[in-house]
């Protein structure tokens, strides 16, 4: 069973996939937008409840006009999470959406019973000459996040002509992403010092093929997380999540397994 | 009253083609090792020699620039060109066309910047304010969602720092100050007058409008400026503002010669030549990161960049690749003797009813070329246009 559900706080209304039973796995996007029910989201609801936020300004959620920051979204979503009741679960989040779980884990860390961050931002990578978002036309930057290996196809999501909708989409999560990572670009270096309270199990998902955010920066995000480990997806670029959706949903599935032991 | 001004980009001539083209971009991020100090340093003084002799031969006004990351203009800070003028001229009003606001970072150290200008040339700043194009913004990593509004606030900030005794507080969204109180303020009072330069976007023209400054349409498309001064003149009126041949401006690059031969025969070359790629040259298909850079997130929103393509007939990126013959005919150059300069330039003030017309060369390499048109302009060319708009009003 899945459904979006429109959840009210003293913020405004957003939007939240639900899709499967069982414990709650939080999981937020990054800037490739709220899109429609995605393989991962199938895989991982066989096994949790996923509960998917649309970030604020994208779908139908709002967005306050205050909002300027990583921890500005960290806050909503935390205020959404109080709204529905759910004081406990697994926090997921990749690309920009690893940047908001880190916040939100460093923020409320007593909420998460464990943290899965996936090519994450929030580290300063541009020493690394990594691409940039916002000096590439969008569907190009998000391609780049893929391995794709000797020319073969993204999939179905990037490879057709954008609907209206789609492209719509594209805005609304460009003017977020440029709202909180514009200027420091895609950093903010209180993350890894503030990051160090979450003492809780912690899984680092990385595609080897990265390039984006580069593998040394899930050394340095386990540098300072006490209880994590590295996950490499062979093969896999930036977007592990959509490139090898089994191999990403089947790490977190092992990982829940063995925290509950 | 008609008041001419030379427009200069002051563009670094010669930089190497073949780079470029395999780069497909002259702009942002095309290496600046391509630079070279000595050879610039000897563009400038030429640039300061033109400015000269535009004062001499009549010019009323020097228009100068801002622009970023690109040989096309090497004024990346245009404060520093009119500061120049100040002192290298002493009659000509300096029209600085634009401060480009949303990148600056400091509207309060700008307003003393500006003052200080018309200070230094006892009162003869025009202050333009742009918004700048966006790889302007990039080129600063300046957030250009926030373009239109760090304009605003800005623009608000430098008005009342020119024109409200100190000290004051500002608390915006953007700025925040503890104590505006600069020392120096403006020449001109209450402050130095102001006018908007622009191309495209219907939004800064209802801006200008409501403000009653004169507006600059930057060598626009025929209908599409008649579209755009219909639209300032019905704003600015019901903003209470009465609109007169000053409210309008136009800029247009012209080429000038003996004859009409000679001038085609020139204007073909450097219009169609290497000299005019300098503006021009975007590869869309070498470089498919030039399409971001022309319009990154929130610059113009969807609905606005709609309004636009159909307000302005498209954008004017295609100066150069119509081609000679239909710039020509679509008046967006002129070319020609004195007789014929005069005549369509002639034709394009009264259309527009412009008490402002900007003139800007072709990038051109020989010096003695823009000489000739400049000294043609102030001999033959400004009495007959000043004659024939004597009764402007």
């Amino acid at each position: 069973m899945s459904y979006h559900s429109i959840i009210k706080n003293c913020y405004g209304s957003f939007e939240v996939l639900k899709k499967g039973d069982g414990a709650i796995l939080v999981f937020i996007h990054g800037e490739e937008g709220p899109r429609n029910i995605l393989p991962y989201h199938e895989y991982l609801s066989k096994h949790f409840t996923v509960w998917a936020p649309s970030l604020p300004g994208t779908g139908k959620s709002e967005i306050p006009d205050w909002v300027t920051s990583v921890s500005d979204i960290s806050k909503i979503i935390l205020e959404t999470l109080d709204k529905d009741n759910i004081t406990s679960c697994i926090l997921v989040g990749c690309s920009l959406g690893g940047w908001i779980a880190s916040e939100m884990a460093s923020m409320d860390p007593s909420r998460f019973k464990a943290l899965v961050l996936s090519g994450s931002q929030g580290l300063p990578t541009g020493h690394l000459n990594t691409p940039d978002i916002f000096l590439k036309p969008y569907r190009n930057y998000i391609s780049l996040g893929y391995y794709k290996k000797d020319g073969q196809e993204l999939n179905d999501l990037w490879d057709d002509e954008p609907t209206d909708e789609e492209i719509e989409t594209d805005l609304e999560i460009m003017e977020l992403t440029a709202r909180v990572a514009f200027k420091p670009y895609m950093y903010d270096r209180s993350l890894l010092p503030s990051l160090s309270r979450f003492i809780k199990p912690s899984l680092l998902i990385w595609g080897e093929k990265d390039i984006i955010t580069p593998i040394v920066i899930a050394e340095e995000f386990n540098s300072v997380l006490t209880n994590s480990n590295i996950h490499i997806i062979q093969n896999t670029g930036h977007y592990v999540h959509l490139e090898s959706p089994r191999d990403f949903s089947n790490s977190i599935i092992e990982f829940n397994k063995k925290i509950l032991r | 009253m008609l008041n001419f001004y030379y427009f200069m980009n002051q563009p670094y001539i010669g930089y190497p083609h073949e780079a470029a083209a395999e780069y497909g971009a002259v702009m942002l991020k095309f290496s600046n090792e391509n630079f070279n100090a000595e050879h610039a340093a000897n563009l400038l003084d030429r640039y300061h020699r033109e400015f000269q002799l535009a004062e001499d031969v009549g010019f009323d006004g020097i228009l100068v620039n801002e622009h970023h990351n690109a040989p096309a203009a090497m004024s990346p800070i245009p404060n520093i060109s009119a500061t120049v003028l100040a002192k290298i001229t002493s009659r000509v009003k300096i029209f600085i066309g634009g401060n480009i606001l949303p990148i600056h970072g400091n509207p309060v150290k700008l307003a003393e910047e500006l003052a200080m200008i018309d200070l230094i040339s006892k009162g003869r700043l025009i202050s333009g304010f742009v918004r700048g194009g966006a790889v302007e913004s990039l080129a600063m990593t300046t957030n250009t969602l926030y373009n239109r509004e760090l304009f605003d606030e800005a623009h608000d900030l430098i008005l009342k720092t020119w024109t409200v005794p100190g000290p004051f507080v500002w608390e915006g969204k953007h700025f925040d100050y503890r104590c505006v109180n600069p020392w120096v303020l403006p020449f001109q009072k209450p402050h130095p007058p102001i006018m908007i330069p622009g191309s495209t976007s219907k939004e800064t023209i209802e801006w200008a409008a409501k403000h009653g400054y004169p507006y600059v349409a930057l060598a626009t498309r025929l209908e599409a400026t008649d579209e755009m001064f219909n639209f300032y003149d019905k704003t600015a009126e019901e903003y209470g503002h009465t609109v007169s041949y000053n409210n309008h401006g136009y800029m247009i690059r012209v080429h000038l010669a003996e004859t009409d031969e000679q001038a085609h025969e020139e204007g073909k070359e450097l219009f169609g030549g290497r000299m005019a790629q300098i503006t021009s040259m975007k590869n869309m298909k070498i470089n498919p990161d030039v399409t971001a850079w022309m319009q990154p997130p929130g610059f113009v929103s969807k609905e606005a960049a709609l309004a636009r393509r159909k307000f302005m007939g498209g954008t004017p990126y295609a100066f150069f690749t119509q081609g000679y013959e239909k710039a020509l005919e679509n008046s967006q150059i002129v070319v020609g003797s004195p007789e014929t300069v005069f005549k369509n330039l002639n034709k394009l003030r009264k259309r527009f009813k412009v008490g402002h017309l900007g003139i800007s060369h072709f990038p051109i390499e020989d010096e003695s070329m823009t000489k000739r048109s400049l000294e043609l302009f102030g001999e033959k060319v400004f009495p007959a246009l000043r004659d024939s708009a004597q009764n402007d009003v």
